[in-house]
């Protein structure tokens, strides 16, 4: 089970709330040292930085009101925890080919938010999906054809087709995401 | 800082295009960002079409973070000791507090469950079985469930039989042109109860707890029509000659052959018909003729009693129909919803200390057959909440 990071749990970490700091700890930890480790490839390195980071979150907790102003808190300070390290590096170890002027662009930094974001978001939006539907999802991006999956998971090939019917009704609705699906009022004409 | 909230917005895009959960005006979004530059041109290809994103995901769940936190966290304790005086409380004050929790917890019989599990097991409270009660036509009530095969009724034409989980109606093919009465069976499952049964034309039909179906003991030639409160899951026998309708209390739902669930209990507001394989309509029952909704595979009819409507929808069916199988299963749903569903197969009462907490958010599947606390506990795990059971009332409150 999980529990989303939510006003509640973010009203308790502002309070210095252990168990909420923990929720939000698991909830990011994995993403952003992911991220890190686009900068460090070295994972000791990486691990290091992105705990600082936390600490830094926990010290600065009155600042954050939504989950959005967490992340970026952790993407920034971990980004530039990363490129001092880097320099750092380059100048005890000369034979370190590091370009750095590479990771010192805004625009690697946006193109790494956004990839470890895309991961992030691809997990959770698979997490929610129930267990079988999951399990399909997972398969079909892996290339395996639906019989395949049919076979894996003990079910009919109708069912595979059925799942990913779904999704793909989703894909081609012309309704926009506020509005909700056909309405019908019975009765009404008789 | 409001930079990165436009590239979390298109990072969350491409993640939904990539499992085929996105909309037309989010897809344009989408290919404006893409058109910006080159570099975004790129990142998207990538993004898109890599094979190995299996392998990532699964890297992500491998991290442990167990460790970590306790790292930072031991930091974050050294750096606040060296800020902060630390406050020892006298010894009286201590021990009088040690006291006053022994007094307080051995009043009540109960236990709480916690995220640390130190408490010991008390009192709990098992889930439904397999019981329901037959009523007769002649308003006979046979007790269903108890051991064994046991024939319940047999003459020419007929044979009931009740296995353990089962009540089986059989036709028995006869020379004798003799008709069999339209008589009607009612089947009661209790709370804390489930049962099946098999109908005379074969049709199957699963109860769950706190339900009531009304049937014919074998059906007309025209028509197959049953009642039911509650919820089940149908598999109907085809039969182009003979439609099959089921009766709730707002809405009827015409049956062409097929399987679906309908879950229509009178202490909800909404009626949910739920659509498996086959073709159903649904209409309300108070309508004549006209307004039948029909439904394809995949799909959901909403009765509204509130708003006296019928709404069509998409949804992922195994929702729905996860407890024929065992399972509860959650997504995004409001822990009052959970409780309440969960209250019907084991039989409990929901006391939220807070009103707030009702409308928490869990996502997750549960096995139906542990006890009630081995799911508390795993809510609990996962959230700042804390159960208490007290005789069969479970009470929801935040941890301190």
């Amino acid at each position: 089970m999980k529990q989303a990071i939510d006003t509640h749990i973010i009203q308790k970490f502002r309070n210095a709330d252990q168990k909420a700091f923990r929720i939000i700890f698991d909830t990011l930890y994995a993403i952003m040292l992911s991220f890190a480790r686009r900068y460090l490839n070295d994972t000791g390195d990486a691990e290091d930085m992105v705990q600082e980071a936390f600490i830094g979150l926990w010290n600065e907790k009155q600042k954050f009101l939504d989950e959005d102003q967490l992340k970026s808190f952790l993407y920034l300070t971990i980004r530039n925890k990363c490129l001092n390290r880097i320099k750092h590096l380059r100048i005890k170890e000369e034979y370190i080919q590091r370009n750095i002027e590479e990771y010192n662009k805004d625009t690697f930094f946006k193109e790494e938010v956004i990839r470890a974001e895309f991961l992030a978001q691809l997990k959770s939006v698979i997490d929610n999906l129930p267990n079988q539907r999951r399990k399909i999802i997972l398969m079909n991006m892996n290339g395996y054809k639906n019989k395949e999956i049919a076979e894996e998971l003990n079910i009919s090939i109708n069912t595979v087709k059925l799942q990913k019917k779904i999704a793909y009704w989703q894909l081609r609705k012309d309704l926009s995401s506020s509005l909700p699906a056909l309405i019908l009022i019975a009765g009404f004409f008789s | 800082m409001n930079d990165l909230k436009e590239l979390f917005r298109i990072a969350k895009l491409i993640a939904k295009e990539r499992v085929g959960e996105i909309t037309q005006e989010e897809k344009k979004e989408i290919e404006n960002w893409v058109k910006q530059n080159p570099g975004n041109s790129s990142l998207y290809k990538q993004l898109k079409e890599d094979d190995d994103i299996y392998k990532s995901l699964n890297n992500l769940d491998g991290i442990d973070t167990k460790i970590s936190f306790k790292n930072i966290w031991n930091k974050i304790n050294q750096e606040e000791n060296v800020n902060k005086r630390t406050i020892v409380l006298p010894k009286i004050v201590r021990y009088a507090a040690a006291v006053l929790l022994l007094i307080a917890s051995s009043l009540t019989v109960y236990f709480v469950i916690q995220n640390n599990n130190n408490q010991k097991l008390i009192t709990d409270i098992e889930p439904g079985t397999q019981r329901a009660i037959l009523i007769t036509a002649d308003n006979q009530q046979i007790e269903l469930g108890i051991s064994g095969v046991k024939q319940l009724f047999r003459n020419k034409k007929l044979c009931i039989t009740d296995t353990a989980q089962t009540l089986t109606y059989e036709i028995i093919d006869s020379p004798d042109e003799e008709v069999i009465e339209l008589e009607y069976n009612q089947v009661l499952v209790p709370r804390g109860g489930e049962y099946s049964l098999v109908l005379a034309d074969g049709s199957k039909v699963k109860l769950n707890a706190e339900s009531h179906l009304r049937f014919p003991v074998s059906f007309d030639e025209n028509i197959r029509e049953v009642e039911l409160e509650g919820e089940a899951y149908f598999e109907v026998q085809k039969s182009e000659d003979t439609p099959f309708i089921v009766h709730t209390k707002d809405i009827m739902i015409r049956v062409y052959g097929t399987s679906f669930n309908v879950s229509a209990y009178n202490n909800d507001n909404i009626t949910h018909t739920t659509l498996i394989e086959g073709s159903v309509g649904v209409k309300l029952t108070s309508a004549d003729g006209s307004g039948e909704v029909l439904l394809n595979p995949g799909e959901q009819a909403n009765y509204n009693r509130q708003s006296s409507s019928i709404e069509l929808r998409e949804v992922n069916v195994e929702l729905y129909t996860a407890w024929v199988n065992g399972l509860f299963v959650f997504e995004n749903e409001p822990l009052e919803d959970i409780l309440k569903k969960l209250s019907r197969w084991y039989d409990f009462e929901v006391d939220f200390s807070i009103e707030d907490l009702k409308y928490r958010a869990f996502t997750g599947d549960l096995k139906r057959y542990n006890e009630i606390s081995t799911i508390l506990n795993m809510i609990s795990i996962a959230s700042d909440l804390e159960f208490a059971i007290k005789e069969r009332t479970v009470i929801v409150s935040e941890a301190k």
